[in-house]
């Protein structure tokens, strides 16, 4: 239905898109996933007509046209889009910010029905239609903003970070919506950082990386593929399968990388390094302080989106540092009796018995030998 | 009696008129500040064009012997708020819109508005001198209305002239307008989603263009309205507002910026306020003077602030508020 094909986007000398096609079919979630800086946000822009793509690029939409075309005939032609961060019209009230959405000639004649629709999927919102859209809580400006692109009437519904802000529950709340919203027919296109939640409701799913699509395929076949978990699912789905520290792709050219798998001493003897380079070069103060936190909340922290300042490495970096910290602290929990020398002021990596590494992980708490 | 009369003369009714004038040229100013984010300097002059238009049809349609019981630059100012109004979108699309289109920033465009603000003075002063006009023509007279009070004990009349009156219908008419316009219709609703979020108005299927051109339409017509009716009650010059383009800045500042009802909210205050802060208070306290202690006198002026300097007080409330509420009374946008 929605088909993008040669898309390439500049931003003066910087090149955001190589050659990007997509597409989504009816009533298909296809979810984009990428580092911040992918491109992600411009492909998505791109499509809805608020960047403009070089020569040679082609978006349609069923039989229509729309590469170039000013947004607001994008939305006329049926794609609509959620922007990242803010996407409501916050000194407006939640009906207005609706009906706005109905702008559109072919949109406005349906407004009615399309209202009933959204007020179905999102009842909160008709208990406020009246309530000013800024004073609405995260969750629920969400469904304004979700709301108000599905009152145009889209074919594809597109989707920049939606779960941005939110707690993780309100996140499965909406992508069980997404899902819903998929069943009536609108296909989705969606760029997540929630790379598990998306892919568990996704039917396929784009890999992107520097302006170029690196992979495609089922949602579920990328979910289960070991490449993908490790550089999107945060190295969490390796837990279930091996007992087993990797490290994300711009580190093959360290020197350490060749002792793999190195013992959590040294990873985290290293993070904590690349860590204070990074906070140095960077000051930002983010993944400071990870050390001190429980591998909890260090957990849901590696789940959060990074800050947009920082590259590539810097947030592998961060990464890493705080995955050697959530398998640090859950050591420490574990062994909590056991006093720890504290080399650099930083507790004992865990060293067991035979001299392999033992990882305690808080939700099986078995000791189970790394590699094993 | 006498005192509360010529207090109502002095403060409400000058008052009123003065906010009346800067609420009309501020919802201009904020208006174009909330679409186009950039501050439009040349306004006033925009409302001096629209005035000199105004005169210009009225000398033609007296010329053609006709008469009416108003003025016949108030008879003509539908057709002068629609050449006002073109002309508006006409400077846009001739100055403004390539700069846009470019990419400038707001500093660049501010830049450009004050050279269309020299451009426009210069343009009149070219085609009608630059001398004080009459907005009456020379068979029209300017009536005043005398409300007599000697029945509350009063000698003084409550003093009203007709372009006053006709200046409080006009600008009820036109807020009331303009809130039924952003509130109720479409384009009105386009208007504000726009200046709220750009590029969510876009993405929404929003036309921007076109609500940039009703921008300037609605803009260009409350430049004329306001400019004919101050020309109606004093008289018409070239420099007309351009002298009160600053106090009309801080109206839409104070109001909020991008807020078309803190535009007429700060337009009144800062009216009110002039008006208070230049009346000479000897003449209201004068029945005190008997029993003030020491045999101390009043002066003759007691004003607060001097004529001459009457433009402060629009700052002096502007740096207040800003003080109190950097976004302004009604929370507006910033820059």
């Amino acid at each position: 239905m929605l088909r993008a094909e040669h898309l390439c986007v500049s931003y003066g000398a910087h090149r955001a898109l190589e050659d990007i096609s997509v597409h989504v079919a009816r009533g298909e979630i296809c979810v984009i996933l990428g580092a911040n800086g992918a491109g992600k946000t411009t492909l998505l822009n791109a499509i809805a007509g608020l960047v403009a793509p070089r020569d040679g690029a082609r978006v349609t939409i069923g039989d229509t046209d729309i590469t170039r075309a000013p947004a607001n005939l994008v939305v006329e032609a049926g794609v609509a889009l959620v922007p990242e961060g803010r996407g409501i019209f916050g000194d407006l009230t939640v009906r207005e910010n609706l009906s706005l959405g109905a702008y559109g000639k072919h949109a406005r004649a349906q407004s009615e029905e399309r209202l009933k629709m959204v007020t179905a999927l999102f009842p909160r919102l008709a208990e406020r239609s009246g309530q000013v859209a800024r004073t609405m809580s995260g969750g629920e400006q969400q469904m304004v903003a979700i709301g108000r692109a599905l009152m145009s009437n889209p074919h594809v519904l597109m989707l920049d970070e939606p779960s941005l802000g939110l707690s993780p529950l309100l996140c499965t709340e909406l992508f069980r919506s997404l899902r819903r919203i998929g069943e009536t027919g609108t296909g989705i296109l969606l760029v997540e950082q929630n790379a598990r939640l998306s892919l568990s409701i996704a039917d396929r799913a784009y890999l992107i990386e520097n302006g170029h699509i690196v992979g495609e395929g089922k949602a579920r076949a990328l979910a289960s593929d070991p490449a993908v978990q490790k550089a999107y699912l945060g190295g969490a789905g390796a837990r279930t399968q091996r007992r087993f520290i990797e490290v994300h792709e711009p580190f093959h050219a360290q020197p350490a990388r060749a002792a793999l798998p190195f013992s959590a001493a040294d990873l985290a003897r290293r993070a904590t390094e690349i860590q204070r380079a990074h906070i140095e070069a960077r000051r930002i103060g983010a993944q400071a302080g990870a050390f001190e936190r429980t591998g909890a909340a260090a957990r849901q922290e590696a789940s959060a989106p990074a800050s947009p300042h920082a590259n590539p490495i810097s947030l592998a970096a961060g990464d890493m540092a705080r995955r050697a910290a959530m398998v640090l602290a859950d050591h420490i929990a574990a062994r909590r009796p056991e006093p720890a020398p504290e080399p650099k002021a930083l507790p004992a990596p865990p060293v067991a018995d035979d001299g392999n590494l033992v990882v305690l992980s808080r939700t099986s708490l078995s000791k189970t030998p790394i590699g094993a | 009696m006498d005192e509360i009369i010529f207090l109502v003369n002095k403060v409400v009714i000058s008052g009123a008129v003065l906010g009346s004038i800067y609420a009309l040229g501020a919802i201009g100013v904020t208006l174009i500040f909330g679409i186009l984010r950039f501050a439009h300097f040349a306004h006033g002059d925009m409302m001096t064009m629209g005035a000199f238009v105004a005169f210009l049809l009225a000398a033609l349609v007296g010329a053609m012997g006709i008469t009416a019981p108003v003025p016949l630059a108030f008879v003509v100012l539908p057709l002068a708020v629609v050449i006002t109004a073109v002309l508006a979108l006409l400077i846009d699309r001739g100055f403004y819109a390539p700069l846009r289109a470019r990419g400038a920033k707001p500093v660049t465009l501010l830049i450009a508005s004050i050279g269309v603000t020299l451009m426009i003075q210069g343009l009149i002063r070219l085609v009608f001198g630059s001398g004080t006009r009459n907005m009456y023509l020379d068979i029209e007279d300017k009536i005043i209305f005398r409300m007599d009070f000697g029945w509350l004990g009063g000698t003084r009349p409550l003093v009203l002239s007709q372009p006053q009156i006709l200046m409080f219908f006009v600008t009820l008419a036109c807020i009331t307008g303009l809130h039924f316009f952003l509130t109720r219709t479409r384009m009105g609703k386009a208007m504000r989603a726009t200046s709220d979020n750009l590029d969510l108005a876009q993405v929404s299927g929003i036309n921007t263009q076109q609500v940039v051109t009703v921008t300037w339409l609605i803009a260009g017509s409350l430049a004329c309205l306001a400019g004919t009716m101050l020309a109606l009650d004093v008289n018409l010059r070239p420099d007309l507002a351009f002298n009160i383009v600053l106090p009309i800045f801080a109206a839409a500042i104070v109001g909020g910026l991008g807020n078309a009802y803190g535009a007429i909210a700060g337009g009144l205050l800062i009216g009110v306020t002039e008006a208070l802060a230049v009346f000479n208070w000897t003449a209201v306290l004068r029945p005190f003077a008997p029993y003030l202690p020491f045999g101390m006198e009043l002066p003759a002026n007691l004003a607060l602030v001097p004529t001459e300097y009457k433009l402060t007080v629009a700052f002096v409330i502007l740096v207040i508020t800003l003080l109190w509420r950097p976004t302004g009374i009604f929370r507006g946008l910033s820059t």
